[in-house]
């Protein structure tokens, strides 16, 4: 499904069972559009997927509304355009071509000497 | 309530004339409310947030109790996490300044953190991370600020936190031992078999850094503290779990604290706490008394808010 054929408002129930993948060039002008319209609130940072798309997840969508955190950003964007670029697909698919996360710090085991690499 | 000054009652009012003639009862305005709590409420309202009587009632008693402790000093950054909405849970109540400056960002940035994650009172109170979902906060703020490697502490009040997977609550990283500065929830594969609870706060000999194989969900208030060349102390509600020894000082650099996971070097992020944080803190070491004081002031807060 594109997000075009989605029905907003959407509820965050619905939300969070959903996922908004993208192109690094959507991305991109998503990230510049977020420095124009955006504030420090709310800042969408999309994660990289393994087939090289990005993804969001979709409770980001309550936030469009009225009030909402990226209500103004959603203002000036292209609706359109968004609709027809953004997948919308359920986040447990979306999960399976997560990247998988990198060791929360490099030197994630300890030697022999109980000596961990950084020190050795 | 309003005051009025009125003369002694020594004298009469007949008796004293001014220059505009009889003395007149002054009402004074009640100021109820800590000069810092006042201040934070100014800035939650000028990062379109918004804030209770209550919540700064709150506030303003944390302000005072801190005040009274003596521990105001060592405050680098803290943030209660409180506030009617998201947009005055990202504004912390103490930031870093030099003269003339502020140091860090005047809010949290939140990335990817939505309205629904955040819940100000009651046992669900605070603000709910993700592991499904990259969601964290970025400080904006170094440790640089702080004098000396030796005097350090970061610290966290949070709730859903586990002992046995691999995850960080707070911390910063630039990709060398010495400048790693975190507190972390670890699973027992990891870091020594250790698993439950542990500060890193620099390097330390044979790797052995203070951590605790006790661990709850529920962590009202973890401290970690370096507070000279060779202790660094991890404290659960101001009592200590464990201390170790190392003669490495932590070494302060230009990568920003993250909350609910480690900012590695400013890498982008790949997983996230879901842990449910209801205020963080760095700053200046602290000492078991300083500790258990700091602890006391944020149960008590957290007390006031149902959470």
């Amino acid at each position: 499904m594109l997000l075009r054929d989605l029905e907003l408002p959407i509820n965050i129930a619905t939300a969070r069972g959903l996922a908004l993948v993208f192109s690094a060039g959507v991305a991109a002008r998503l990230a510049e559009h977020c420095i124009t319209h955006g504030s420090t609130n709310c800042v969408p940072t999309p994660s990289l997927l393994t087939d090289g798309r990005l993804m969001l997840s979709a409770d980001m969508l309550t936030e469009i509304g009225p009030g909402g955190l990226l209500a103004e950003m959603w203002a000036h964007a292209d609706h359109a355009a968004i609709g027809q670029a953004v997948e919308v697909l359920p986040s447990d698919v979306v999960a399976a071509m997560a990247m998988p996360p990198r060791p929360m710090l490099a030197e994630a085991s300890v030697n022999d000497a109980g000596v961990m690499p950084w020190e050795a | 309530m309003n005051r009025s000054i009125e003369p002694p009652s020594s004298q009469t009012a007949s008796s004293i004339r001014g220059l505009l003639g009889l003395p007149t009862p002054v009402t004074m305005p009640s100021q109820p409310f800590h000069a810092e709590a006042l201040d934070w409420a100014q800035r939650v309202r000028r990062n379109n947030g918004s804030v209770s009587d209550d919540t700064l009632s709150a506030v303003s008693r944390f302000c005072a109790a801190i005040d009274a402790s003596g521990i105001r000093s060592a405050m680098l950054r803290l943030n209660l996490m409180c506030g009617a909405d998201l947009a005055a849970c990202l504004v912390p109540l103490y930031l870093a300044t030099v003269p003339f400056a502020l140091v860090g960002g005047a809010t949290d940035t939140n990335n990817n953190f939505v309205s629904a994650d955040y819940i100000e009172r009651g046992p669900s109170g605070g603000l709910t991370g993700s592991a499904a979902t990259v969601k964290f906060l970025n400080t904006g703020t170094t440790l640089q600020s702080l004098r000396s490697g030796n005097s350090v502490h970061l610290s966290v009040s949070a709730d859903n936190v586990s002992g046995t997977v691999d995850r960080i609550i707070i911390g910063t990283f630039n990709s060398s031992g010495p400048g790693l500065a975190c507190i972390d929830e670890n699973n027992s594969a990891s870091y020594g078999n250790n698993g439950g609870r542990s500060v890193r706060l620099g390097t330390f000999n044979n790797g052995v850094f203070p951590f605790s194989k006790q661990f709850k969900a529920n962590e009202p208030h973890l401290i970690g503290s370096r507070e000279s060349a060779t202790v660094c102390t991890l404290l659960r509600n101001g009592q200590a779990l464990a201390r170790n020894a190392t003669s490495l000082s932590c070494v302060f650099h230009a990568i920003p604290v993250y909350v609910f996971t480690l900012n590695s070097s400013n890498a982008a992020v790949t997983a996230t706490s879901p842990a449910r944080v209801r205020g963080y803190s760095f700053g200046n070491g602290l000492d078991g008394t300083q500790s258990r004081l700091f602890s006391d002031a944020v149960v008590a807060f957290n007390l006031a808010l149902g959470r």
